[in-house]
């Protein structure tokens, strides 16, 4: 899986979630075409978010992120690291 | 159901497969379901299956199991009643159902809820269905699989925003009851106040609803949005439409504000002494023990 793939899977992920903040954050497009990250401060994100982010990331990916593991991540381009580095 | 529950959570290897089995269960759950499955994995006998997970994962996912149905079981508590209201599931097509405690509809009404992209409307079904009365109420949730904030329909009853609209009254009997009500939370939001103006619903509440002006809403069929929503309420003069927003989530304020310049609705603000409330304004109005008289003035209910 590309890098871009990734993030488009996580756009998908997050607007189909009960996340709100993506489109509102003005930067969604920036983090498609991989110029800009996004701070999960600016997504919007409770913890019902954090679930549907985590199972979403696992049955596209395979890699297992847990909830309460993304605080630390801080933002979605950590997320993508932590895919990559998974995956090899 | 709650033995369906037991055997798919006894396949999940990891938290997420785990979480994504538990919140499918708790957005159809009826409140007595609830606390039959609360006693069942709080019974000391019981043990989370440790073929697949793992004894110390299986641990851990018992203990979180019982701490969250703990937790929902005494959100039930918050409704203030002494029983357990007696709703009982239908499926009534792929994606709808229904919860109702039987008898003549004649004397009740019909609440119509389009969920969020949770598939709930901002809480569990057991907490959501508590605070209605089921001998007055009969409630449906629609669920919109696709994801797409019910422009597409939903597969088998409509195939666009207003095939599924249209489709509503003779799939749930609406004719047969005496008040018609539509509810929607978040991306379900604005569906509901268009679904309940086309619908010529007594009253309408939409929970942090979606900006009619978004461009998502730009196509559906021949008009925008927006056009039908001004459109439907010409037509539906007499429906009371409720948008309800939490006071500390501005953007849900400008969305709500945007709706209001279209049509005559009230905005309600959703407030709590020691937390902000954000995009969820439903929830904290159950902990604060007021959801039930809330939804009761603004779905226009006895």
């Amino acid at each position: 899986m590309s890098e871009s793939e990734i993030r488009q899977m996580l756009v998908d992920a997050i607007d189909t979630s009960t996340i709100m903040g993506l489109r509102r954050s003005g930067l969604m497009e920036g983090f498609l075409a991989g110029t800009a990250d996004i701070p999960f401060d600016a997504l919007e994100m409770d913890s019902m978010g954090a679930m549907e982010l985590c199972i979403a990331v696992e049955a596209n990916t395979g890699v297992e992120i847990a909830p309460g593991e993304l605080d630390e991540l801080g933002s979605l381009a950590a997320v993508i690291a932590t895919i990559r580095e998974q995956l090899g | 159901m709650i033995e369906d529950y037991l055997k798919r959570i006894g396949r999940c290897r990891t938290l997420n497969e785990l979480n994504a089995v538990h919140i499918g269960a708790c957005n159809i759950m009826t409140p007595i379901e609830a606390l039959v499955l609360h006693k069942r994995l709080a019974d000391p006998s019981w043990n989370f299956p440790v073929e697949v997970a793992g004894a110390e994962k299986a641990r851990a996912f018992g203990a979180a199991l019982v701490e969250h149905m703990t937790m929902m079981v005494n959100d039930l508590g918050d409704a203030g009643k002494d029983k357990l209201e007696p709703f009982r599931r239908q499926r009534v097509a792929n994606g709808v159902w229904r919860f109702s405690a039987g008898g003549e509809r004649g004397g009740k009404t019909l609440v119509i809820g389009f969920t969020g992209n949770s598939d709930r409307l901002m809480m569990p079904s057991p907490t959501y269905l508590q605070h209605f009365d089921a001998a007055t109420t009969d409630i449906v949730f629609l669920v919109d699989r696709g994801k797409s904030g019910y422009r597409r329909g939903i597969p088998e009853v409509g195939e666009s925003f207003a095939g599924l609209v249209d489709a509503l009254p003779e799939l749930l009997s609406i004719g047969e009851y005496r008040r018609l009500s539509v509810t929607g939370t978040s991306s379900g939001g604005l569906p509901a106040v268009l679904g309940g103006l086309r619908l010529r619903a007594d009253a309408v509440m939409a929970i942090g609803g979606n900006n009619p002006e978004d461009e998502r809403w730009e196509g559906l069929g021949e008009k925008r949005g927006s056009e039908l929503l001004v459109e439907w309420a010409a037509e539906s003069p007499q429906t009371r439409v409720t948008l309800v927003v939490g006071a500390q989530s501005p953007r849900d304020h400008v969305s709500a504000a945007a709706t209001r310049r279209l049509i005559k609705a009230d905005i309600v603000s959703v407030s709590h002494p020691s937390q902000p409330v954000k995009h969820n304004a439903a929830y904290p109005l159950v902990t604060q023990k007021k959801f039930s008289a809330f939804a009761a003035e603004h779905l226009g209910l006895d």
